[in-house]
């Protein structure tokens, strides 16, 4: 109880974090509002930012941004039917003919107080899972930790998307890279051909700006400029803001089973905010009275995907910080934050950095109450956001993936890495090739590597006859299983479409 | 006709291969992790190529093997990356990055002289303002600040 009392007053009695969050919901809310940058590269971006910064305000800064974008990411669903993000996009179905009818700013209201709702119950979600996750993770060792890797490995899997042999191999690929470098054992620099500036390993923030904010943002310079579905789609009025806010306390077992749906799949990693928004959906149309209205702008429709896009990264937060596992391919780039800031995701959080778990529980909840908040003051230039020509910041975006990339390595070679590796991620982009089981192979595989030698080192073999260590090669065998059971059922489908 | 998942899927096997070549000269501690994760990958991205191979014959008349992509990006715009990323190594960040933002936003985005400038007004600002003075962190001074020390 110290520990939860003791952070909440860390965090509101320091005027430094309180800035970080209030640069950080606004920041978040345009990466979300402006089609095209999203929450992945708004995290991939921030790192250049955050660079320098202590580990509490970086961290406080990386939450505080990510859990708000799908909060901005609504507006363009809303006032353009053009979804933010890809998890939006269930909000356009109902969202955007409220908006056609005139009833834009009541839809931005919901969506704003789902949203903050769903956002809030995520942390008392993953605040409630507290004592059932400390002892466990506590009891890990190196055989765990090795296990633990192995099994967020096979996450690539889950990651893949259509395909999982690309996912495996950009995955192994990822893998092979993190190798590069010292090894953690004997010292021997591996695969660095004669650079010093190997030695140290590929630097991890090189590799994410590469193989994501690259391709993505060079995707951009091609993006045509965005026009107004809706005229006139930013004005509104204040009392239609409020009629929406009102409408979530009107449907407030809606809210609050939608909110419960989205933790609970943000907590299983692979599934994501696509899946906690549709289903999210389709639950508002399945347990509404009248189903008929849906489609054509009820504001169930919005209520139900905005609650469940907030509250899922309360749940995901659960395994990215304890096991290392990233629930999503956007808590992927968070460990590598993470990791960027010294905080080492995984069993030592529990026992090295229990307040700042707690510290980045409340900035969940502070985040997203500070968000309406924030778009009630400037909502009206905020949502002229939408209409941003993403071209326009590709430079811009450029020169600070550049940065990102020198200062994370501390050598102007990581430029040159940079671009080698940006290459690459436009090529996975071009061929449709997953990408963040690249990144979950570079964070985990120097992991994987220590905790199989210590683990050889203490045990011998037998280390993977120990009881936590059987039940998580077990888990991992039913995860390999199942995704390749999966792939195939997909497979099926496809054949049966063609 | 090679495809471009094909060309990926071999450049893959290629790295794959040099790479657990490579460990094999390794101690035994050093090159074991690499072996066990380097020899599946390259059995998986033989049994990828050999899959994108076998794929092209499949297509009928009429027909094409490219697939509906999502944002492509062509060969120009890989140019354009690389000629940004050569400036900036030339120039350093503070000098060669706004030069880099504007020749970009001119002659790569085709937009107006105005807003190019304005562009480069915000990178220097960025980079020298808040990086360099607010925040004080050292950034790379350019080939050309190197060559003249």
């Amino acid at each position: 109880m110290e520990v939860i009392y003791r952070s909440f007053v860390t965090l509101m009695a320091d005027p430094s974090l309180w800035l970080v969050m209030v640069a950080a919901v606004p920041m978040g809310m345009i990466f979300g509002a402006v089609p095209g940058l999203g929450g992945k590269l708004g995290i991939v971006l921030s790192i250049p930012l955050v660079f320098g910064m202590d580990m509490v305000p970086g961290c406080v800064f990386l939450v505080a941004m990510h859990s708000v974008v799908h909060t901005g990411g609504s507006i363009p669903s809303i006032l353009l039917g053009i979804p933010g993000t890809g998890p939006d996009a269930a909000t356009v179905c109902d969202g955007h003919p409220m908006a056609r009818r005139g009833e834009g700013g009541r839809a931005l209201g919901a969506s704003l107080a789902a949203s903050a709702v769903g956002g809030v119950f995520g942390a008392v979600f993953l605040a409630a899972l507290m004592p059932i996750v400390q002892p466990t993770v506590l009891a890990f060792g190196p055989a765990e930790s090795f296990f633990l890797a192995l099994l967020g490995i096979t996450f690539i899997g889950a990651v893949s998307g259509d395909d999982v042999v690309k996912g495996v191999l950009v995955g192994a690929l990822g893998l092979m890279l993190s190798f590069v470098g010292a090894e953690q054992q004997t010292g021997m620099p591996r695969f660095s051909m004669g650079q010093i500036f190997l030695w140290d390993g590929i630097d991890v923030i090189t590799a994410v700006l590469a193989i994501f904010a690259i391709p993505e943002c060079l995707a951009l310079a091609g993006n045509p400029t965005m026009s107004s579905a809706v005229s006139g789609g930013a004005r509104y009025r204040l009392s239609e803001l409020l009629d929406g806010v009102a409408d979530v306390g009107r449907h407030w077992g809606l809210t609050l089973r939608t909110s419960f749906i989205g933790a609970v799949i943000g907590l299983i990693p692979g599934l994501g905010g696509d899946v906690a928004s549709w289903m999210c959906y389709a639950h508002a149309v399945q347990t509404s009275r009248t189903p008929e209205r849906f489609g054509t702008g009820a504001v169930e429709g919005v209520i139900g995907p905005e609650a469940a896009n907030n509250s899922k990264e309360g749940g995901a937060l659960l395994p990215t910080l304890f096991f290392g596992i990233p629930g999503s391919s956007g808590m992927v780039l968070m460990l590598g934050a993470f990791i960027v800031l010294g905080v080492q995701p995984g069993p030592s959080m529990a026992r090295e950095h229990l307040d700042l778990v707690w510290i980045l529980i409340w900035t969940l909840v502070i985040a997203n109450l500070l968000a309406p908040i924030m778009f009630f003051l400037v909502g009206r230039w905020l949502a002229l956001v939408v209409h941003l020509r993403g071209g326009l910041l590709v430079p811009l975006i450029l020169l600070l993936s550049c940065m990102g990339a020198y200062l994370g390595g501390g050598s102007w070679e990581n430029l040159l890495l940079l671009v080698a590796l940006g290459v690459l991620g436009c090529a996975f982009k071009h061929c449709d090739w997953p990408r963040a089981p690249f990144v979950i192979g570079i964070i985990l595989g120097p992991i994987m590597e220590l905790s199989l030698h210590q683990s050889l080192a203490i045990w011998g073999a037998g280390f993977v006859f120990r009881p936590v260590a059987l039940s998580l090669a077990i888990a991992t065998l039913i995860t390999v299983v199942v995704s390749l059971r999966r792939a195939r059922s997909r497979k099926g489908d496809i054949g049966a479409v063609a | 006709m090679r495809s471009p998942d094909t060309v990926l899927a071999a450049t893959l096997l290629v790295v794959f291969v040099a790479m657990v070549a490579t460990s094999n000269g390794y101690p035994p501690a050093a090159r074991l992790v690499p072996m066990l994760v380097g020899i599946p990958a390259i059995v998986l991205a033989a049994y990828q190529v050999w899959r994108e191979r076998a794929a092209i014959p499949c297509v009928g008349v009429g027909q094409t093997t490219e697939r509906s992509r999502k944002d492509p990006i062509d060969a120009s715009t890989i140019a354009w990356f690389v000629t940004f990323a050569l400036i900036v190594l030339v120039g350093g960040f503070t000098v060669g990055g706004p030069i880099a933002v504007i020749v970009s936003q001119r002659m790569w985005l085709k937009e107006s002289w105005r807003t190019a400038l304005i562009g480069g007004v915000a990178a220097f600002v960025l980079l020298y303002v808040c990086v360099d003075r607010l925040m004080g962190l050292v950034l790379f001074s350019g080939w050309i600040a190197l060559l003249m020390r």
